[in-house]
């Protein structure tokens, strides 16, 4: 809730958020904007002859001005729009799900192959998007070559060309369905969320609750996805979400260069790239054909960047004003809560997470940790456990109940007089607590 | 042996082991290819291009082991590149290694001259605006920062084309002009390097430097606005965390002028991190250049792409220039880390004790 406040608090992360959600509408409502009919082509749609090649200032059939060959330029903003979302969208979920996966199990193997596999995701890193792009068209492109097909990227009369003099074989049908460029963009932008996904569960793996979740003989992949993703998902969404932006950005500049992909907005500028300066030198003479795509493809890259680093602003805000912490909305601590707050340690954020108040006490993994450690007299480690349980208000009573267990097998260890003092006055208890915290007192 | 000399080392090694990762993971894309596929990577010139006929691939399945482990035909393979026999490109028509060595120094010579340009700019106004943060300076760094940041080079490029070539007329696309290239050829121009402006200067011929020069602005501006606006952004963020240490405190204490402070003292201490962050993003600067080139239609090594991808497959060419662009990157990479080690004692340190 405090992250939530402060994003909100900031009208960067508003404009961003406006922009975002002004592109999502756009997007969602494409066929009512504007509706297709039988001359539309993906974002393409024909209001003219197509051998005309000067383009047409905005009139009552197109509200945007026509690109050379009569295109419609606000038919193929809108449906772009809905393209770039849906190709952004898909780039940094693919890199997530891809990146969090790969960084997870590494870390969480350890050793040899978490060094192995780190070593993979830098070579990643050395290796130019371009190269990419073009190596993996060219590797599909030979492989339908190789099953009997006719591939040509640019033939002289017909542009790019996939044919079968045959039915194909499935594998090729399904390679000419997939678009190497998403797949290229998601194969370079998992990096580094693999990287941050992995330091975390580095440090996660060996936390209490991991180990009891091993303990209860939880296979090592339903750990990972369970217990340890949840807790170290929130920066790698942040990552995620700044490649939205980027990615549409890439796949523009790669359709434009020529190199392959569909970018909507790349094509309309490669298309209008001769009519940035109209007749007679002057710059704006033909604007509709480049400002509205311009500025589309601008605004996308300036919403998701201003989310992305809002987001990581809100969830660390340390992170980017060089240590110096501002926050406006400090949250009024409440006096009896300052009380019995546990020591500050990492693992609080992970104890307070993803197990819901409700589960039975059987089945709450800290609650066992408490009690193991208990029964095999680790009587630190066991209050610690306990403190956690008690400040977030669950279990309380069979924590109690424990400790006075507790206090009646070990009378004389300070500290567990005092987490029973913290546990009757969590259970609303007061005058037991004050006789546990006076018999606190007199032992320590 | 001399500390700088180890670290030297100890760089070029971490640089073979990206490489050989990184060559192990281009062929394993490779593998997921059948081998009728992969033999079109040896085919030789002269046998037809894609219209080898299967006899051809089978001999050439068994001659480079292209149906055993993954392992093995990568050995193969890699022995292949080590000996310099990258395969022959059909659409190039010509050998992928050759064609993508002799189009490299114009490729170099725009690297060089945007990294010219941007480090120290980028570290300069960095350094000013994170000195005095909500001041003129970083108030007007910021802004165009942003610019730099939000607007995709592609467009930049596309708005300084149709301004300044088609409108003014004052700057131009390619690497030289056609008139200039004739005359060249003339006089007894000698290609020493294949970097137009370091001929220039050879040949004593400051007139076509200039020329050359004037070529050379849109695509250097255009590759450089970016990279200056981040790496700016970062100086700036690592400045505004230094200005405050006690270091600095007591400099000024001891009446060491502010000048010297920001130039001297702050500057030291922001190259590091920034100069990191630069090699970390290596890759996509690399990517820039390339992009850069195209649309400019400056000859470069980028060429090779867009050639094979002009009409039938071409996998070889497509491989090497895979391979040869992982090599760039990995060399400045390498430079930057040198330069930032040469300049800061802690960074050699720290990766000698590591």
């Amino acid at each position: 809730m405090r992250a939530l406040r402060f994003f909100l608090s900031r009208w960067q992360n508003w404009l961003g958020l406006v922009i975002i959600l002004a592109f999502a509408m756009t997007a969602l409502t494409a066929p009512l904007l504007s509706p297709p009919n039988k001359t539309t082509q993906g974002a393409f749609k024909k209001v003219g002859r197509q051998t005309d090649k000067t383009p047409h200032p905005p009139s009552e059939i197109a509200p945007l001005g026509t690109l050379p060959g009569q295109i419609d330029v606000y038919h193929a903003l809108v449906w772009g729009a809905r393209e770039a979302m849906q190709f952004g969208l898909l780039v940094a979920l693919g890199a997530f799900i891809f990146g969090s996966l790969f960084g997870a199990i590494a870390g969480y193997s350890g050793g040899m192959i978490n060094n192995l596999m780190m070593r993979i995701a830098d070579a990643f890193l050395t290796f130019p998007v371009l190269a990419g792009v073009v190596f993996l068209q060219q590797i599909v492109a030979v492989t339908i070559e190789s099953m009997g097909g006719i591939y040509w990227f640019n033939n002289d009369y017909l542009g790019k060309v996939v044919d079968f003099q045959f039915t194909p074989p499935p594998f090729a049908v399904f390679l000419m369905k997939v678009d190497p460029i998403l797949i290229c963009l998601i194969l370079f932008s998992w990096m580094p969320i693999a990287r941050l996904v992995n330091t975390m569960v580095i440090t996660i793996k060996n936390m209490d609750f991991i180990q009891a979740a091993r303990a209860l003989g939880g296979n090592p992949l339903w750990i990972i996805v369970r217990h340890i993703l949840p807790n170290s998902v929130g920066p790698a969404i942040v990552l995620a979400a700044r490649d939205v932006g980027s990615a549409v950005i890439l796949q523009a500049t790669i359709t434009f260069v020529g190199l392959g992909g569909q970018s909507a907005w790349g094509m309309m500028l490669s298309m209008g790239r001769n009519w940035v300066i109209g007749p007679g030198g002057d710059l704006l003479a033909t604007w509709w054909v480049f400002v509205p795509s311009t500025a589309a493809l601008i605004l996308f890259g300036i919403g998701w960047n201003l989310f992305g680093d809002g987001l990581a602003e809100a969830l660390e805000p340390k992170a980017s004003h060089g240590g110096v912490v501002i926050v406006k909305h400090k949250r009024k601590k409440k006096a009896e809560q300052v009380e019995f707050e546990p020591v500050r340690t990492p693992s609080q954020a992970v104890y307070s997470h993803r197990i819901a108040p409700d589960t039975p006490p059987e089945q709450d993994p800290l609650l066992q940790v408490a009690r193991d450690a208990m029964s095999s007299r680790d009587i630190d480690k066991a209050l610690n456990a306990y403190s956690h349980l008690i400040a977030h208000g669950r279990h309380v009573q069979e924590s109690l109940d424990d400790l006075i267990a507790g206090a009646r097998k070990y009378p004389r260890h300070a500290a567990l007089w005092k987490m029973l003092g913290d546990a009757f006055a969590r259970a609303g208890q007061h005058e037991n607590a004050a006789r546990a915290y006076e018999q606190y007192n007199k032992l320590s | 042996m001399p500390p700088f000399l180890q670290f030297v080392v100890r760089r070029l090694f971490y640089a073979l082991v990206s490489l050989v990762v990184i060559t192990m993971v281009l062929y394993a894309g490779v593998m997921l290819t059948p081998p009728e596929a992969r033999a079109r990577l040896y085919i030789p010139p002269g046998k037809g291009g894609e219209r080898t006929t299967e006899t051809t691939i089978n001999i050439l399945i068994e001659k480079y082991h292209l149906n055993e482990p993954y392992l093995v035909q990568y050995g193969y393979w890699a022995r292949e590149l080590l000996t310099g026999k990258w395969g022959y490109s059909p659409t190039l028509r010509a050998d992928v290694l050759d064609s993508l060595l002799h189009r490299t120094p114009a490729t170099l010579e725009l690297a060089f001259f945007s990294l010219i340009l941007l480090i120290p700019l980028g570290l300069a106004n960095g350094l000013k605006a994170g000195w005095r943060p909500g001041g003129l300076s970083d108030g007007a760094f910021r802004s165009l920062a942003f610019l730099g940041t939000s607007m995709p080079p592609f467009i930049l490029s596309m708005i300084l084309l149709s301004y300044f070539y088609i409108k003014l007329g004052w700057l131009e696309p390619g690497r030289i002009d056609v008139t200039t290239d004739l005359q060249l050829t003339r006089s007894g121009f000698v290609d020493f390097t294949g970097a137009l402006t370091l001929d220039c200067l050879l040949n004593g011929r400051f007139d076509v430097f200039l020329v050359a020069l004037k070529h050379m602005v849109m695509p250097v501006v255009t590759l450089s606005l970016y990279h200056w606006a981040t790496l700016g952004r970062i100086t700036r963020a690592t400045v505004m965390n230094e200005r405050g240490k006690e270091y600095i405190t007591a400099a000024r204490a001891r009446g060491v002028r502010e000048n010297r402070l920001v130039w001297h003292h702050a500057l030291r201490a922001i190259l590091a991190p920034s100069l990191t962050t630069m090699a970390l993003s290596a890759a996509s600067i690399v990517t820039g250049i390339f992009v850069v080139e195209i649309i400019f239609g400056r000859t470069g090594v980028s060429e090779v792409i867009i050639i094979s991808m002009r009409s039938y497959p071409d996998a070889p060419a497509a491989l090497g220039f895979a391979v040869y662009s992982v090599l760039m990157v990995l060399g400045l990479m390498f430079i930057l880390d040198v330069v930032q080690a040469a300049l800061d004692p802690r960074v050699r340190e720290e990766v000698l004790k590591a």
